[in-house]
């Protein structure tokens, strides 16, 4: 998608403003100081002035918002039609997006749900006729963790510093590993100073139509799903969205259109198998979709609603699952279906987990807890369930792990070994 | 400098004598200098101007921060506006997300992005504030900075008839306690214990409350499925609620009130609608309905109103029993009968005084209405025009 730099106020009406009042106000003081006094003083009338551009200078000041705004010419930089189109598409259907939850969806022809976010004539904000001035800032309005899900910020939160690991919304353009040739390479984001924001990862419209890249990917076989009691099943397709992630575009102009290594990889190009520059030997392989190893159902899962059973399943197996295999070794025990098959990105790098235990309070998860992240409480329940809060699922937002890698949280363990034990006993 | 330094001073020479004054050269001089008249005027503009920058500069911030009155817009009469205290490091609020008034009439903000509570009275001055950024609930490996009184994001606010001042404190996962000064008296549940059969603060620990009510002796906390009832001496009394879209289920409930003979009205936020309750939690009947349902579905599940809200984040009951519920993404106020019909809708989108942008949270002050503003950064005391 390409995005236009975002035009600014418009201040330079003012300062010519500015220019003529000044010109004009010192004209007529002049003439006035000549008619009362025909021989007063260059200095003094310099200095009154001075003094009242000064004061002018203050007023108009304080009135240039006002003055800058032009309604016909937002400071959006975009026309009308590009942001009614829905990204660039007009809405052919009465209702698009007719699945999607909140403000992202369900809306259309007769619908008003753009004015919750998009306000024409009084905007708050200075892009895109949103309430916000940056992105994040309309984002983080509701995605707080008291509605919206996906929340941002929660580990400074918990912390009181910056996460060990981001996507550093807002903050940078670099990509590590972003350049094919191996090395990191610089975007073009939509957020300031086209930096990375959480738009160029998120469809907030999901259009559903065109273009592509407006459009959401599907899950992955067992890819983790936030959804609700009784629809657990995540199969490719099932479920509409997969966190509103876009479709990103390929080096080749392709679009991806699952989530997985190959999503990942449109931005990380660097780190795909075909980029061939980085010798594949030199890291850990990945499977990637497009690569033709694409092969996820046999990793632990938990079994179902309030339970920390697990069984053989799907990659994560639900929403109840995570991504990564449990037990130190499991990928050995099905060496045969698995061999020759690398994990996929998530499966390293994920969210921290450390959500900490959920049943007797210790800060380091228990094997059979693995998984255990969503449930949700029954009425009648007799212990204690934890359930899903969306405090607890940050990724890819930010980590308390370096480069999002998947470890044990507790500091005690050696991180590294922790880390390769669980696929790789020794 | 240092171009003169080596030389060799010139010898002095006696100073000029100076010239004769001669009366035909000095009189244009004379005439060009400004009378005593027109200087006096000179001076009297330049200090009028001087003082007018230093007015326009130096105008007192805390009178700016706070807008009595204005003019009716979309139904709706602002009586005060108040952006913040307007002195200290942080004479703005950040995001206010919640607010109430007591019987005296002082006026409580839950100031969220500072992670404070600031009071005022009738009137909108302030008076004083308490708060401050704490942890309670870190993540393993990091040390709780959490003292009392210290909160994380609060939320909601509730006021008993003693003063006492309940706060939820949503990301420690408890609700503050103060007195009529804001001098902290004690915290529930502990955020490292589970509650009950459980909830949704982190870890399976404390509850994640998002808005407290406060009827009597007991203290409604919500959670993001479920109710949590406590005395007001922090005991645990029972919970009741789950997740999903049937009546007595929830998702991500955000605002909570009390409505009288022991019902409790609670704002179902994602699922569109809001709940009234009996004390014990049975589902009495609604107002609103679920997305993706009829009218029809919506009365079979217990509506009275299959009221289409954009996102009813919060709701208040007045002093007549009106029910008011804050629409956030309609911009809007909702009132209904205390039986559940609907009255009418007031306000929009804006950010003069009357209007809303975001706004998170409800509470009645008698007739009026004190809405937290968020977007806009401030809390409005409003008169609706029914």
């Amino acid at each position: 998608m390409t995005h236009r730099p975002q035009a600014g106020r418009r201040f330079m009406p003012v300062k010519q403003v500015f220019c003529v009042a000044r010109d004009v106000l010192s004209g007529m003081i002049m003439r006035m100081a000549r008619a009362f006094r025909p021989s007063a003083s260059p200095g003094l009338v310099r200095a009154v002035i001075v003094t009242a551009v000064t004061v002018a200078a203050v007023m108009f000041g304080a009135a240039s918002e006002a003055v800058a705004y032009d309604p016909f010419d937002p400071p959006t930089g975009r026309t009308c039609a590009e942001c009614h189109g829905l990204e660039g598409t007009e809405a052919t259907t009465d209702t698009i997006a007719a699945t999607r939850k909140g403000p992202h969806g369900n809306y259309g022809l007769t619908t008003r749900k753009c004015a919750v976010c998009h306000s024409v004539h009084s905007a708050t904000g200075s892009i895109y006729l949103l309430p916000g001035n940056t992105i994040r800032e309309v984002c983080t309005s509701c995605h707080d963790g008291t509605g919206g899900r996906g929340v941002y910020g929660v580990i400074k939160a918990r912390t009181g510093d910056e996460p060990a690991a981001s996507h550093s919304i807002e903050v940078t353009r670099t990509i590590p590993g972003g350049d094919p040739a191996g090395g990191p390479r610089d975007g073009a984001f939509s957020g300031p100073g086209n930096t990375l924001t959480c738009v160029d990862c998120h469809s907030p419209h999901d259009a559903g139509t065109i273009p592509r890249s407006a459009q959401t990917v599907e899950p992955f076989v067992g890819d983790r799903i936030r959804a609700p009691a009784g629809s657990e099943t995540a199969t490719p397709g099932a479920l509409p969205t997969n966190r509103l992630l876009r479709r990103l575009e390929r080096a080749d102009g392709t679009f991806v259109e699952r989530y997985g290594s190959d999503w990942c990889a449109a931005c990380h190009r660097g780190w795909h198998l075909d980029a061939g520059a980085t010798p594949e030997t030199t890291r850990h392989p990945v499977a990637f979709e497009s690569g033709g190893n694409w092969y996820y159902d046999r990793v632990r899962v938990v079994t179902g609603t309030n339970t920390t059973e697990t069984a053989w399943g799907s990659l994560g197996g639900s929403n109840r699952g995570y991504v990564m295999p449990h037990e130190p070794g499991n990928m050995r025990a099905h060496y045969g279906e698995q061999r020759g098959v690398g994990p996929i990105c998530q499966q390293c790098h994920e969210d921290a987990r450390s959500v900490g235990g959920v049943l007797d309070g210790s800060p380091v998860l228990l094997p059979e807890q693995e998984f255990a992240v969503t449930f949700y409480p029954s009425i009648g329940a007799t212990e204690p369930v934890p359930h899903d809060n969306p405090r607890f699922q940050v990724f890819p937002h930010e980590s308390d792990q370096p480069v999002f890698r998947v470890t044990r949280s507790d500091p005690a363990l050696p991180v590294v070994d922790a880390f390769c034990t669980r696929c790789h006993t020794p | 400098m240092t171009e003169t330094s080596g030389r060799t001073p010139e010898p002095s020479a006696p100073p000029p004598a100076p010239p004769a004054p001669d009366p035909a050269a000095a009189s244009p001089v004379a005439d060009r200098r400004p009378s005593p008249a027109l200087r006096r005027i000179a001076l009297a503009v330049a200090l009028f101007l001087v003082l007018f920058v230093a007015f326009l500069t130096l105008y007192p911030r805390d009178e700016a921060l706070v807008v009595r009155g204005g003019e009716e817009v979309g139904g709706i009469v602002p009586v005060l506006t108040i952006s913040g205290p307007g002195r200290g490091e942080r004479p703005e609020f950040a995001r206010p997300m919640g607010g109430t008034v007591d019987d005296a009439g002082r006026i409580y903000v839950a100031d969220t992005g500072n992670n404070r509570v600031v009071v005022f009275d009738s009137d909108g001055r302030y008076l004083f504030e308490f708060g401050g950024f704490g942890i309670a609930k870190p993540l393993p490996g990091y040390e709780s900075t959490w003292e009392e009184g210290l909160m994380n994001y609060p939320l909601g606010i509730d006021v008993d008839a003693d003063g006492t001042i309940y706060v939820a404190d949503f990301r420690n996962d408890q609700v503050q306690v103060f007195d009529s000064e804001g001098t902290f008296v004690r915290r529930f549940p502990d955020p490292a214990t589970v509650v009950g059969r459980g909830a949704s603060g982190q870890d399976g620990f404390g509850i994640a409350v998002t808005d407290v009510a406060v009827d009597g002796d007991l203290v409604y906390a919500a959670d993001t499925y479920q109710v949590v009832v406590f005395t007001a001496e922090g005991e645990f009394v029972r919970q009741f609620g789950r997740p999903g879209t049937g009546p007595g289920e929830f998702n991500h409930i955000t605002g909570i009130d009390v409505l009288g003979s022991g019902r409790i009205i609670v704002a179902d936020s994602n699922n569109h609608r809001v709940q009234v309750l009996s004390a014990l939690g049975e589902h009495l009947w609604s107002i609103g309905k679920v997305p993706g349902t009829s009218d029809d579905e919506a009365r079979a599940a217990g509506a009275r109103e299959p009221y289409e809200f954009g996102l009813p984040r919060s709701v208040a009951v007045t002093e007549d029993g009106t029910i008011a519920v804050l629409d956030t993404f309609n911009f809007s106020i909702a009132l209904f009968t205390p039986d559940g019909r609907l009255k009418g809708t007031y306000g929009e989108r804006g950010t003069t005084p009357g209007q809303m942008n975001f706004a998170n949270s409800i509470e009645a002050a008698g007739e009026r209405l004190l809405v937290s503003d968020k977007e806009n950064g401030r809390v409005q005391l409003l008169e609706v025009v029914r």
